[in-house]
């Protein structure tokens, strides 16, 4: 199940809100509510795998409160093993499920002989809640949070669907309050809404759209693209990552808003960003912020001089690519941008800064594109050839008929998703739907209902409704 | 010696709870590997699931000598090789299932389909916008032990079928 589903939106989500509503004002019962809801969305895709996160939840919860028993007790070292072998244990589980099909497959080209494996199916959202159940053990270990004495409560915290199969990564010190006590009202309902709507338009009327294009261009094959095409190709896919992973990521706020919580905004406006460096404090804010919480500051961060940083860097990095899939082309992508992050901070410096605003820009966008060449990719002989192809190297031609129908096709989306990427429009909607004057609020509603209308006719009509970032 | 027994019942409690699940979540992963969820239908079901839904149940597979034609494949390297092959040459529809002998042999598989695709969409430019739009909106999928490549009006029913073939 997925939140830009018709299923979803007109039957899943009316009903659990119904009930979550309806239950007595007693945040257990609610918590209960969240936790049922959410087994059954991830039961809906995947029954069998309900099994391994339930089992997840356990050893986590059990391994919290172990944790802070030997810490109460004075027992450090016991905490400290304990709280390895849990994290291990959910790193094991991450990293069997996701990657031993792609290490067999490497092994298996240098050996002379192929080690037989069967290649298991993904769970879906394992990327997220395992991230999630680690940063828990991590926080009490390091005595950052109490632990949950509720199962129920921190059953609820792990698999809550709103961020469950694609985030944000959901910290349990920036929930722990609101597990306990949350606000409900009918503006943060609204608001929530608000988001859910943004949300559902960025991912069915652009996302969609844009990845249409991409894919058609795909298709088309290296000998038959332009250096037009193909860079049209990479806009259309810089624009359907964005609002497809955006668009999900609003979603996900917004049900957590009419739920009571307010997580974390996962993008801020990363294609405005003026270098690499800057772009990556804008995108998937809560996958870089867990790295760097979790894996570059204990290596060490930038102490110990400029070798064992720039170590630290491409290393968070690497890891970084690795997460997004079991694949060379993630590796290779993490590593671009470790590799682009250290030139800009021990290269170039307050070089970069010292270039206009829309040179840097452009740079960061360029940087940006071609890292999603790689990233979308299939292999990497593919991410090679297709920036061949995008410098006029093995392609048909700088520009074709082909990419002249491309670049008509998709003139008014892509021209509005662009739009769309600043936070110009933004700004306006809290100056239309909060205005004190009615004609405004009516205005809002009409561009909301909209939104809902156009969306949901799409949805409908619709054969084509991907989730990239579902993968993880 | 109750009291400490108790005490330390009290505070290790917690780590036998986590340890018994953990032995649970191994049982869970080596029943999860045997039963191979991901990568084990049968290729006789797969093949009548694939083709009722694409609505091509009655057709008759192509020989290997079609597949080699087309995509550069031996069937005899693979565990099976099942190709329904277009009807004429204005025909774009073809659905091909490669059960793969090893799961290295998938990208081969997968770059041999690009290339039949790019065949394809080279044959039918210019004159064949209906075939065009059929190729440009083929499925092409890998799951398992599987690749499912379909150009076909139901294309996506039949890529959804297969999908739904390994749950």
């Amino acid at each position: 199940m997925i939140f830009s589903s018709i299923f979803f939106i007109f039957v899943f989500l009316p009903v659990v809100l119904a009930v979550y509503y309806l239950v007595p004002f007693r945040y257990q019962l609610k918590n209960l509510v969240l936790l049922l809801a959410s087994l059954v969305f991830y039961a809906w895709g995947e029954p069998v795998y309900v099994i391994l996160m339930l089992l997840g939840i356990g050893i986590n919860f059990a391994g919290g409160l172990e944790i802070e028993n030997y810490l109460q007790s004075g027992r450090e070292r016991n905490a400290k093993v304990a709280c390895i072998v849990i994290v291990a244990v959910d790193l094991a589980v991450l990293g069997f499920y996701k990657y031993y099909g792609f290490v067999l497959e490497n092994v298996n080209a240098v050996l002379p002989f192929d080690i037989p494996y069967h290649e298991l199916a993904l769970p879906i959202g394992i990327s997220f809640y395992t991230f999630q159940t680690i940063s828990y053990i991590i926080d009490v270990y390091r005595q950052k949070v109490g632990a949950q004495r509720s199962f129920i409560t921190f059953g609820a915290y792990v698999c809550m669907f709103p961020q469950l199969i694609a985030g944000p990564i959901v910290r349990y010190s920036d929930v722990e309050k609101q597990l306990a006590k949350r606000t409900l009202s009918v503006e943060k309902f609204g608001d929530g809404a608000m988001w859910f709507l943004r949300g559902l338009g960025k991912k069915v009327l652009l996302a969609n759209t844009m990845g249409s294009v991409f894919d058609a261009i795909m298709a088309l094959g290296a000998a038959n693209t332009s250096v037009l095409t193909a860079w049209i190709g990479c806009f259309a896919y810089t624009m359907q990552i964005y609002f497809d992973f955006g668009g999900y990521s609003d979603m996900a706020v917004g049900l957590g808003k009419m739920l009571g919580f307010e997580f974390m905004k996962n993008f801020d406006y990363p294609y405005t960003a003026k270098s690499v460096t800057e772009f990556w404090r804008r995108w998937h804010i809560s996958l870089s912020s867990w790295f760097k919480e979790y894996v570059y500051i204990p290596l060490g961060g930038n102490r110990g001089g400029t070798k064992k940083a720039v170590r630290n860097l491409l290393v968070v990095w690497a890891l970084t690519g690795l997460w997004h899939g079991a694949a060379w082309n993630f590796i290779f992508w993490g590593l671009y941008y470790g590799i682009i992050l250290c030139v800009e901070k021990y290269i170039l410096k307050e070089g970069l800064a010292k270039l206009p605003a829309v040179c840097r820009h452009v740079y960061t966008m360029v940087l940006v594109m071609l890292g999603w060449v790689l990233f979308s990719s299939p292999t990497l002989g593919r991410a090679l050839s297709y920036t061949g192809t995008m410098f006029g190297i093995g392609g048909s031609g700088v520009a074709d008929a082909t990419g002249l129908y491309f670049l008509g096709t998709c003139l008014v989306p892509g021209t509005v998703s662009a739009i769309l990427c600043a936070p110009l429009v933004y700004k306006w909607i809290p100056r239309i739907t909060r205005a004190k004057e009615w004609y405004k609020q009516v205005a809002g509603a009409v561009i909301y209902i909209g939104i809902f209308l156009v969306s949901t006719a799409y949805l409908v009509n619709a054969t084509y409704n991907p989730f990239l970032y579902f993968r993880f | 010696m109750m009291e400490k027994t108790r005490e330390k019942w009290g505070y290790k409690k917690w780590g036998y709870i986590r340890n018994g699940l953990v032995v649970l979540l191994v049982l869970f992963v080596i029943l999860d590997l045997w039963g191979g969820r991901g990568g084990d239908a049968d290729m006789e079901t797969l093949v009548a699931e694939v083709t009722k839904a694409a609505g091509m149940e009655g057709g008759r597979p192509a020989g290997a000598r079609m597949v080699k034609r087309f995509y550069g494949l031996n069937p005899g390297d693979y565990e099976s090789v099942v190709l329904y092959a277009p009807a004429d040459n204005m025909d774009a529809r073809e659905l091909l299932i490669v059960k793969l002998a090893t799961p290295s042999q998938r990208e081969e598989v997968e770059k041999a389909v690009q290339g039949r695709l790019d065949v394809q969409l080279d044959s039918f430019d210019g004159y064949g916008a209906e075939q065009t739009a059929l190729l440009e909106a083929h499925v092409l999928r890998a799951k398992g032990d599987y690749v499912l490549y379909i150009v076909h009006e139901r294309a996506d029913e039949a890529g959804a079928a297969f999908e739904k073939a390994f749950r």
